[in-house]
């Protein structure tokens, strides 16, 4: 279990990672969508579609928060640092659903506002660029805007 | 890089309820210029989806953050302000807080008589008016649980003329029935020879003695960045009219660094903090269609025993603002999105800054150039949270809900009213696991007499320049206890009267 010492480690080692474009993180946004929206409608096949809305919303935030949320998911892609924050020693790749699925769950309930704090934010992000698309709504049985308003 | 100079009587910074409604009476004196730094988009650019509303007509994009990233905040940015995306609930201010105001700060110029003939031009031009249509059976159910429980209630006034009852008031009017400062003043600002200047982001006032020279702005994108080839704008006036609402006028304030002896630029931040309770009905609610706000109840809106006092409302709900209010992940977070069209939802609005416990936020300074709202979490606040979901699980329950859901980290749907009960009696009051938000920015330059406590005076003028005036939401020494958007329109409208009595 990480204790405090070795979490403000942690935290100086993110505060100097290297800012990575986000598309280098692609197999990782990708499991990551896999996990997150598990139980929805959305699966792997709709990954291209769910993920430009995902971009396009990480591009409207802040900067700073952009910045942020690069740096973990750089934190995310090194072996220490990612086991530090509470994921697998070894690269994600698809057999570490369970894995990812822990570790967020770890984050849920974690001592530290940082964790607690960026499972809100890539989950609301995550969670609203794919309820934000025509193709979530079959599934949560919204019929869309309505397209006439002469009949209302 | 182009740079231009633009001169006129007045500059008017932001298009919301106040420098609109100030516009439309100012320009019709004066040259008036209007600078907004969100796009203009009108009824044609409305097409009800939140993928294209939330970025161009949101403050980031419809999660304006605290600093800890607590709290999102939705407040509007394009032309019009948050008037052009509100929920329409337009009520007069309470007298409580008008006496309150009155009695604590000094507040004269704001009374229940001098804002009367105010109140009822702007419900006349504004068409706010009590909804004479059904309710959706969104807010019914949640006026037939009330009914039962003998809660007081009653239908909200709302600024619309012709309304077709669709429901995606948040996303912009698609058909120009809500009065906003869009389709109502601004126009008439602009037919009596107002220029408005959008995507142009006042960056600094710049000053010399007690006097605003200019106004330093550039051109940003429809989504806030800088343009890559940016033009600058000088506006050169004799008066300025700070109307950039909460958050973003002390900002601007405070990046021009005026004078602010007594530190109260930025202090006295208010939210009305909301929690929200999520009902599962049977049928299905929809609550997606319809007036999104129609039934109101102050009954526990000013209690006694001096707890946060609050008001019950129902929000529209929306697939992607909902899911990302629910914040888990997983088959935890979509099987609760799958019951989305039978979800019933309340809301209540915690009237902040009443109580010694409840001071409200801080702007402060984050970063180089950056900014942010610190906004306060302790027990007396927590406490009212707490005691709101729970008056909203009784409703729910009373009017036949199946299962509610608090909105809570670790909450699940729960059947009965003594889980809902026992959950609140034992759960993290955390501020990442207890969901708040806000849709209400007040205060951060409080009108009041005594300098020392505030940050413009009766005139709404600031304390320390004679030419630089603030007409917004942020002048508010509490928050109101009601949706602002009445009484920023009606403020405005009586200091801008008095501001033409003075230099016409």
């Amino acid at each position: 279990m990480l204790d405090r010492r070795h979490f403000l480690k942690w935290g100086v080692l993110l505060t100097f990672m290297p800012l990575p474009a986000l598309s280098k993180e692609i197999g990782f946004i990708r499991l990551f969508a896999d996990v997150a929206l598990q139980g929805s409608s959305y699966n792997d096949s709709q990954f291209e579609v769910w993920n430009s809305s995902f971009q396009q919303a990480v591009s409207f935030r802040p900067i700073h928060e952009q910045e942020e949320l690069s740096r973990l998911l750089s934190a995310l892609d090194f072996a220490p640092s990612r086991w530090l924050l509470g994921g697998p020693w070894k690269s994600w790749s698809l057999e570490r659903r369970s894995d990812l699925d822990l570790m967020l769950s770890s984050w849920k309930t974690s001592r530290f506002s940082l964790l607690k704090k960026g499972y809100s934010g890539l989950i609301s992000l995550t969670q609203s660029s794919w309820y934000a698309l025509d193709p979530s709504w079959p599934g949560i049985d919204y019929p869309g805007p309505p397209s006439k308003w002469w009949a209302t | 890089m182009s740079e231009q100079v633009v001169e006129a009587d007045i500059v008017i910074i932001g298009t919301g309820a106040g420098g609109g409604e100030a516009a439309k009476l100012l320009s019709k004196h004066f040259k008036v210029v209007m600078v907004e730094e969100g796009p203009h988009r009108t009824s044609d650019d409305f097409k009800m989806k939140e993928s294209t509303a939330y970025p161009e007509l949101y403050q980031d994009s419809g999660a304006r953050l605290t600093v800890d990233g607590a709290i999102k905040i939705l407040q509007g940015k394009s032309v019009g302000g948050s008037t052009t995306v509100n929920w329409t609930s337009s009520f007069r201010t309470p007298l409580e807080t008008l006496n309150h105001w009155n009695k604590e700060y000094g507040v004269n110029s704001l009374t229940q008589e001098s804002l009367l003939p105010h109140f009822s031009r702007i419900e006349d031009e504004y068409g706010i008016a009590p909804w004479d249509g059904e309710p959706n059976l969104n807010n019914q159910l949640m006026a037939n649980g009330m009914s039962n429980l003998g809660i007081r209630h009653g239908v909200i006034p709302r600024n619309v003329k012709g309304c077709l009852n669709l429901g995606y008031c948040g996303m912009g009017c698609p058909t120009n029935a809500k009065q906003s400062t869009l389709v109502n003043a601004i126009p008439r600002a602009i037919e009596n020879g107002a220029k408005l200047f959008s995507q142009f982001r006042v960056e600094r006032l710049l000053w010399k003695m007690d006097k605003i020279v200019e106004a330093l702005a550039y051109s940003v994108t429809p989504n806030g960045r800088h343009e890559a080839n940016k033009k600058t704008l000088r506006f050169k006036a004799r008066h300025f009219l700070l109307c950039g609402g909460g958050i973003n006028t002390p900002i601007l304030l405070m990046k021009s660094d005026l004078p602010d002896p007594y530190f109260n630029i930025g202090n006295r931040t208010f939210l009305h903090p909301v929690t929200i309770s999520l009902a599962q009905f049977k049928q299905k609610v929809e609550a997606y269609q319809g007036a999104p706000q129609s039934i109101y109840s102050d009954h526990f809106l000013w209690p006694e025993d001096n707890s946060l006092g609050f008001k019950i409302e129902a929000p529209p709900i929306h697939p992607a603002l909902t899911s990302s209010l629910i914040n888990n992940h997983g088959n935890e977070a979509s099987d609760m999105m799958k019951k989305f069209a039978h979800f019933q939802g309340t809301i209540a609005l915690g009237r902040d800054g009443f109580h010694e416990q409840s001071q409200g936020g801080r702007v402060v300074m984050t970063g180089s150039e950056r900014f942010g709202l610190d906004y306060p979490w302790n027990d007396y606040l927590t406490d009212g949270y707490k005691k709101a979901l729970l008056t909203m699980a009784t409703i729910q329950f009373e009017a036949g809900a199946e299962s509610v859901y608090p909105l809570h980290r670790f909450a699940r749907p729960y059947k009965t009213l003594s889980d809902v009960k026992n959950f609140l009696a034992s759960c993290s009051v955390d501020r990442y696991d207890l969901q708040v938000v806000s849709a209400h920015v007040m205060g951060g330059a409080a009108m009041g007499s005594d300098e020392k406590k505030s940050v413009v005076d009766n005139y709404g003028r600031f304390h320390q320049m004679s030419n630089l005036f603030i007409f917004d939401g942020s002048i508010f020494p509490t928050s109101l206890g009601v949706n602002p958007t009445e009484s920023i329109l009606s403020f405005s409208s009586l200091l801008t009267h008095q501001l033409i009595e003075k230099i016409k």
